[in-house]
Order: C-alpha cells, then structure tokens, then sequence
C-alpha cells in the first residue's frame, strides 16, 4: 500500500530528484497505487524500496547498550532511512536516546511523553558520553546460541537469500569486513 | 531537529525525564544471566513450536514503558530452514512427565533436565529485546513434575518482566495441559496471547500420539477456560492453537473439521501446523516423516477459510476422496469447481474476483477500484495491479477467454 505520506518516503530514495518529488507532488496516494503511467510505477517502485529496506532494518539493527540511556546500533542503509528506523526503535524504548549510524552519519532520536526528538549528525565517534558495554557481548552470544536452537534442519538457501538478503544483513552488521573495523572503534 | 547533546540531556533527566516508576528498574549487571548451553537445549525444545506472530492490537501509552508493541510484527530473521525468528521462543523446563512421540522433550530423547530460574528468563528477554534481536516472548515448558507448579514459576517470570523490569512488549504464553483455572487467568493478564496446542483432531487420534493426555480434560476444558474468561481478562491477541500434522495417520479433512470446530467453537484467532518428524526412543520412532508441503497446504486451506472466508463446502473441493489434500494450491482446486466460466473483471464482484487463483484480497480491492476510472483491457494492467499470470486462465479480457483447458493446463 502506498502510505499518505509516500512524498517523505519518496525523498529519502537515494535516487530522488527534484524535479521527481514536484511531479509526484501532483498525484494522490491513490493514484500512485493504481496508476498506469510510467510516473506512477516509477514513484511506487521507489516508495517500495525504501519501504522495503527500512521495514528490513527495523528487525536487523542490533542495538547495544552506550551509556545509562542510550542504545547504539550499526546502520549503512542504501536509503536515507536512518531517521525511519531511529524513531521506531525510540518509540519504543521511551525515555532511550537511539543512535544508529555509521562511519560517516549517524541518527539519533529520543522519544518523550509521545513525542519524538531527532538529531542528525557526522561519523558515530563524535558522540559524547558514550561508554562500552560488554553486555552486547552476552546478548549477541545468547542470540547466536539461541538462533542456532530455532534451525528445524532442511536447508532452502534460495528462500533464506530472498528473506535475508546480504545486502540488508551486511547494512546492519556492525562489523565491516572490509575495514575490519567495527561499531566498537567508532564509539 | 534538536541537538544531539540536549537529547543526552532529555534523557539524563535534565527535564521531564521518563524512566521506570519506583519499584521498577532496568535490568543490571547483577541479575543472573542463563548460560548458552542451558539457552540452546531450551530453545530446541520450541523449534517445532509455530508462531511468528508479533502483532497485538493492545497500543501502550505508558511513557514508563521499556518496550511496546505499537509497532510491531517485524521478522527479525529467518533461519537457513525457512522459520522466522522473531521471538524468543523457549521452554521454561524441559522436564516432562507426558510421553508423546513427537516432542523432543519426551523422557527418552532429552539428554538432561534443565530449567530456567524466573529471573533468568526474564534477564535474558529483556537482554535480547534491548539488542532489538526479538520482537517479544514466547514461553512454553514442559510439565515438570506437576504442571501448575510450573506454571506458577512461569508466571513468577512475566510477573518479574510486565511489574519490575517495566517490559510492555509482546507476550505468548502457552497454557500448559491441565492447568488450574486461577492460573490460566494470571497467565492471560500478563499476555497478549495464550494458547494451548490441541495437537490432534479427536480424542482418539490424541491417545495415538500422546497416551497420557486426555483429550476433553487437559485441552478441550483449558480452551474452554480461556474462551470464558475473555469477557473478564481482555487477550488482545486472543488464543491459538496448533496441530501436529500426520502423527496419528489422520487425514487432512479431519484436521480441518477440528479446525472448523475450534474457530466456532472455542473462538480460536488461528491454527499452526507443524509436520510430523520421527524422535529416536518414542513409540513413534518408526513411522515415516511428513512431507513439509502437507504443512503448507494445510495453512492455505486455513487461509482460504479465515481469511478469504470461503465456505467449508468450498474449500471441501481441495480434498480428494480419502480426504487429503494434493500438492497444489487448494484454491485452483476450490477454483475448479466454483467458478464456472471465465471472469470478467471489469464485472465481477469482490466474491468472484478472490476465487481466482492469482488475485487475492488486495488485488481485487484494486481491481474495484481501477475499473471506476477506466476499463481493465491488458495482462499488463493487471499485473501492475499485483495479479499473478496464473490468474489470466480465469479472466475474460476484451471479449477473449481463455479455455477449459488452458485452466487444467495451469
């Protein structure tokens, strides 16, 4: 379904452009949903891609503990949808300041009394107070042992790719294969 | 936008700081935490244990709240065998006096008697919850020696998680056979779901798989229990159940007639199937494993009847003369002998547009709502509409329909 608000989601396409947002700015909800037009299938196929990654994220971002209330995570979304994440998980840790992000941004939000304060900045390193847990450590290896348990055996590796996607799994996995480097280093 | 500093501030305490009311607190470093090994062998025990479902109607306004479920029903993960992870699904004990052939819980196939203590559990709930790594509990067990003593610790547990730690996420909590009454209730005032798993479709083919389980008693009665106590205890998911599938050799129109009888009957939200798989050391070590597509037919069947709302003579179509249904899509079947010729969908109303296999309930509200501004004249518009290929066997497009053959050729 094509959300009221699909013009906040259309812009944090990484491929939105201006002169995009004003020509869906014309079209209803509706009309995107149901429209044949090349406009229309152009503006819900991105809708759903951002819609998309961040429903992924919501689930895969591993939070760990950084100070008395702040939960901390890894996110390198496609999307900029670092915000859309961030104020889901502050939701629901009321009174938590969430902070996700990456070696180059980073999104925080605290929820209050119902309402959501956002802040956005540079490379996760740059923020302040924030000490190590080794609590993370725990949850992460309780996690895996538990994981492991949930396995009923017969692998479908085919439907398993389609549902976990490397690309999404490595977007919210706070270690960087390539670098080497992880959330750790940056906190 | 504020900056990130003032939320630091926000959330210290600096203004109107919202945190756990006395008497409660987060977790800390002091509250035992479980060991691995004990966290593995309990969560096996679950891992035919169905449920994915996180979603609760029930909203938290409470600004105190540690968690929530007003948004949720996120798959967290999928394991390599298809399950989706998304909640902490485990045992409380996986001692148990009952000896049924299909639970790897049974005296002969555990290695070891283990149980969580109720502040373990709740530590680690809480533990994978803050790590976002679930979206909520799902707490079954196995009888111990006496099912209501067990049944009061796991209480002791969501007691320790909704009143102390201030957890208002998503709970499940599987009632065990035979329980008292009072516990059954304590038990739905913590939850947003309970269930108890009926596991046959009568009494006969129960005794088949588990001798020791009456029937009428410790899981008809506890249904019962449940459905009646719903006008006092508000369960916001309301209660399920589920169904070991070719365990007693039963058909799969004698799972969905019991399947019909607990919706009518016992008010049940949904069923969840899981196919049989022999355990060494059980007296159902021999028979054959159940093919997981019986499972899946079976959800479809329950699909069809709950969610599409066809009638049960309908769906009766999907079976075949000893009852048991084919590996193939039970609607095409339902299809075959409901529809009798082909639809045109610029016509058709919302009943007959969802009997076509390859348009489902979102589908034809979309369909109902293109044809008010323009006339349906391509495959390709309704496959921008969400319509699958196979559904054109069925459709009448611009006067062209499509033969009988071309259905049965699908």
């Amino acid at each position: 379904m094509i959300p009221e608000d699909f013009l906040v989601v259309l812009q944090a396409h990484r491929d939105c452009s201006k002169r995009l947002l004003e020509a869906a700015a014309k079209r209803t909800p509706r009309e995107v949903e149901l429209g044949q037009s090349r406009l229309d299938q152009t503006v819900r196929t991105m809708v759903r891609e951002v819609l998309g990654e961040a429903h992924r994220m919501k689930g895969m971002v591993r939070l760990s503990s950084a100070g008395e209330a702040t939960l901390c995570g890894y996110l390198r979304p496609r999307h900029d949808i670092g915000f859309m994440v961030a104020g889901h998980l502050a939701r629901r840790f009321s009174g938590t300041v969430i902070v996700l992000g990456n070696a180059a941004e980073s999104w925080a939000c605290l929820c209050l009394a119902g309402r959501l304060y956002f802040s956005s900045g540079g490379p996760l390193f740059e923020m302040p107070d924030v000490q190590r847990s080794d609590l993370k450590d725990k949850a992460a290896a309780l996690w895996d042992a538990y994981y492991q348990s949930q396995d009923t055996g017969g692998s479908t590796l085919e439907a398993f790719s389609r549902r976990m996607p490397a690309t999404a799994r490595r977007a919210a996995m706070s270690r960087e294969r390539r670098t080497g480097s992880s959330l750790e280093d940056f906190i | 936008m504020v900056a990130l500093e003032k939320l630091i501030r926000l959330s210290q305490g600096c203004y109107d700081k919202a945190g756990p009311d006395i008497g409660q607190r987060p977790p800390d470093e002091e509250d035992p935490w479980p060991d691995e090994g004990k966290v593995r062998a309990l969560g096996l025990g679950t891992r035919h244990d169905v449920c994915a479902s996180s979603a609760s109607p029930r909203g938290s306004d409470d600004i105190s709240a540690a968690a929530s479920v007003a948004r949720s029903g996120i798959c967290h993960a999928f394991t390599h065998s298809g399950r989706c992870v998304s909640l902490f699904k485990t045992l409380y004990t996986n001692r148990c006096f009952h000896q049924c052939g299909y639970c790897s819980n049974a005296s002969g196939c555990r290695e070891r008697d283990l149980s969580y203590t109720p502040q373990e559990l709740a530590r680690a709930t809480m533990a994978l919850y803050q790590g976002n790594y679930v979206e909520g509990l799902f707490l079954s067990s196995g009888l111990g020696r006496d099912q209501d003593h067990v049944m009061e610790e796991m209480l002791e547990a969501v007691r320790l998680l909704r009143n102390v730690y201030s957890f208002k996420g998503y709970i499940h909590f599987k009632i065990l056979p035979g329980a008292a009454r009072h516990l059954i209730e304590e038990a739905m005032s913590y939850s947003d779901r309970v269930s108890i798993n009926v596991e046959a479709a009568s009494a006969s083919l129960l005794d088949e798989i588990s001798p020791s389980k009456d029937y009428e008693r410790d899981i008809l009665q506890r249904q019962r229990y449940i459905r009646d106590l719903q006008d006092k205890v508000p369960l916001p998911a309301g209660q399920t159940t589920q169904y070991v599938v070719g365990g007693a050799g039963e058909a799969d129109l004698e799972i969905f007639q019991s399947l019909v009888r607990e919706y009518r009957e016992m008010g049940i939200r949904r069923a969840y199937f899981s196919s049989f798989s022999p355990l060494p050391n059980t007296h159902l070590a021999d028979l054959p494993s159940q093919p997981g597509w019986r499972e899946a037919r079976l959800y479809q069947v329950d699909w069809l009847y709950r969610v599409y709302r066809f009638s049960v003579k309908e769906i009766e179509a999907a079976f075949d003369q000893n009852g048991f249904l084919r590996d193939q899509d039970p609607k095409v079947a339902v299809a075959r002998s409901a529809l009798d010729g082909p639809v045109d969908p610029n016509q058709a109303s919302y009943a007959e547009l969802i009997r076509v296999p390859g348009i489902g309930p979102r589908g034809a509200k979309r369909i109902l709502s293109l044809r008010k501004s323009c006339t349906i004249k391509s495959a390709a518009q309704l496959a921008s509409l969400g319509v699958r290929r196979a559904a054109l066997s069925y459709l009448k497009l611009n006067g062209w329909a499509p033969t009988t053959l071309d259905r049965w050729c699908r």
